[in-house]
């Protein structure tokens, strides 16, 4: 097969299962294309918090995504749509946050992160909004990366528990059923991990 | 109520999801009590710094990744989602990660110990035994009288303890050459370039693969060179091993040299 007929075999394939999965999503009423507008920046934001790497985030968007393709089918409606979608986004980050090639990797910079992050362009991109002086545009950004820093120091769990309770502002119980934990283990580890963070902030502090 | 029972309350009250009696309790120990105060501030100022960090976006070609690998075909999809699910259960906890490291070690020994074994031919001595009567001996004999073979054929029939009505055919007459004659011919050529005149009688066993190995010196040279190099010749030459009903049997075969000095003036 010529790699131009093996392409468009490709394309028939993409097309006989985005139309099964249509079929799937009218379940929960949204197209795939909607579901992938509506939570993309949602999951890459949380799976970014949680592993606070950029490409690592991607590759897990990814896998979250297409997890939702393949078990669209077995989405019952039991819980709501986007507690489904958070459950697979944060059991996929947890699993990815493996301990040794954190380690392996904790040496080693992202270059698209240092060229999207790189502070002249967050200050301009800063400047530009409603911060005013320079000097509070840096002294922001360096409370950021401080606070991302004493984040990706508490242990998974309670990060994620953090994260999607003060970051992306999920309620309780929507945190409880994303994690498939009791309410009082949630709460338990938001008031762990805001604990270990205040102490970590203070020694940073001092 | 106590300080030690209000601040782990504190979370829950800052986010409003304590029941009311307690949050009650925990609301007038706050306004009596500076510490637990300061606590509960610093909680509240945590909580807004979390909340002041940007959110991230995800950037536009994530729709061109996933796309992409939803054109993949979908077993493809499915057999390597799995594979990465059960590779991540792995690698995600440690007993597990050190469990399959230790299983991997031990299976790569089995499989470099039974490899050898598997690869290396395997050698029929004992096992033709039963079978002694109906091997097609081979045998070959070199510029030796009638009575000193029969003498060697006996010797060597009596070493391999074999009766001599368990040997087929008359030794040196009737047996087919198994060896190619050309390793004879270097063989001879290059021991009777120098030294004098002698005899060497050797007992080899061929096996099923055609690998020969000297068994027994029959006749000991007077020079050590000639029988050491008559070893080395013997394990580099591959023989065509004798058969029994069609198969490939291992079977003794006996090698007589006469090595005659030719001078260089003559």
């Amino acid at each position: 097969m010529y790699p131009d007929e093996l392409a468009l075999a490709k394309e028939d394939s993409a097309v006989t299962q985005r139309s099964n999965l249509e079929s799937a999503v009218s379940r929960v009423g949204l197209t795939f294309d909607e579901l992938f507008e509506r939570y993309s920046s949602m999951v890459f934001g949380l799976v970014f918090h949680i592993l606070g790497d950029r490409e690592e985030a991607l590759d897990v968007a990814q896998e979250v995504f297409l997890t939702i393709f393949c078990k669209m089918d077995s989405f019952r409606g039991e819980s709501s749509l986007k507690t489904w979608i958070y459950c697979i986004a944060a059991h996929r980050a947890a699993n990815r946050f493996r301990w040794w090639n954190r380690l392996r990797r904790r040496g080693t910079v992202s270059l698209e992160e240092h060229l999207t992050k790189a502070p002249e362009r967050e200050l301009f991109c800063n400047l530009k909004s409603d911060i005013q002086s320079p000097e509070d545009a840096l002294l922001m950004q360096e409370e950021h990366a401080e606070i991302e820093r004493l984040l990706m120091q508490l242990p998974v769990q309670q990060r994620i528990a953090v994260v999607m309770r003060d970051i992306e502002g999920f309620s309780y119980e929507e945190i409880a059923e994303s994690m498939k934990i009791s309410l009082g283990t949630v709460k338990s580890r938001i008031a762990r991990g805001r604990e270990t963070l205040k102490r970590h902030m203070k020694g940073a502090m001092s | 109520m106590l300080c030690e029972n209000v601040i782990p309350l504190l979370s829950e009250f800052l986010d409003e999801v304590l029941d009311s009696d307690k949050a009650v309790q925990v609301s007038q120990h706050l306004g009596q009590c500076i510490r637990c105060r300061k606590e509960f501030n610093s909680l509240s100022e945590l909580r807004n710094r979390l909340r002041s960090l940007e959110r991230v976006k995800a950037p536009e070609y994530l729709r061109r990744l996933v796309n992409y690998r939803l054109a993949e075909e979908p077993w493809r999809v499915r057999v390597r989602n799995e594979l990465e699910r059960y590779w991540s259960i792995i690698r995600t906890t440690e007993a597990m990660w050190y469990a399959t490291r230790a299983l991997g070690t031990v299976m790569a020994s089995i499989f470099f110990l039974l490899v050898p074994s598997t690869i290396t031919p395997y050698l029929a001595v004992e096992a033709q035994d039963t079978q002694r009567a109906s091997i097609t001996p081979a045998y070959y004999c070199l510029g030796q009288q009638p009575a000193y073979r029969n003498n060697v054929s006996r010797t060597l029939t009596q070493k391999l303890g074999m009766s001599p009505a368990q040997i087929k055919g008359q030794p040196g007459r009737s047996a087919p050459a198994a060896i190619n004659d050309l390793y004879l011919v270097e063989y001879g050529q290059s021991i009777s370039r120098a030294g004098e005149d002698d005899n060497l009688s050797v007992a080899i066993t061929v096996d099923r693969s055609g690998v020969a190995k000297v068994e027994t010196v029959l006749e000991h040279p007077a020079d050590q060179t000639f029988l050491s190099s008559f070893i080395g010749m013997i394990a580099s030459a591959r023989f065509r091993p004798a058969s029994s009903n069609g198969q490939a049997v291992a079977s003794p075969l006996v090698f007589t040299f006469s090595k005659v000095f030719v001078s260089a003036g003559l």
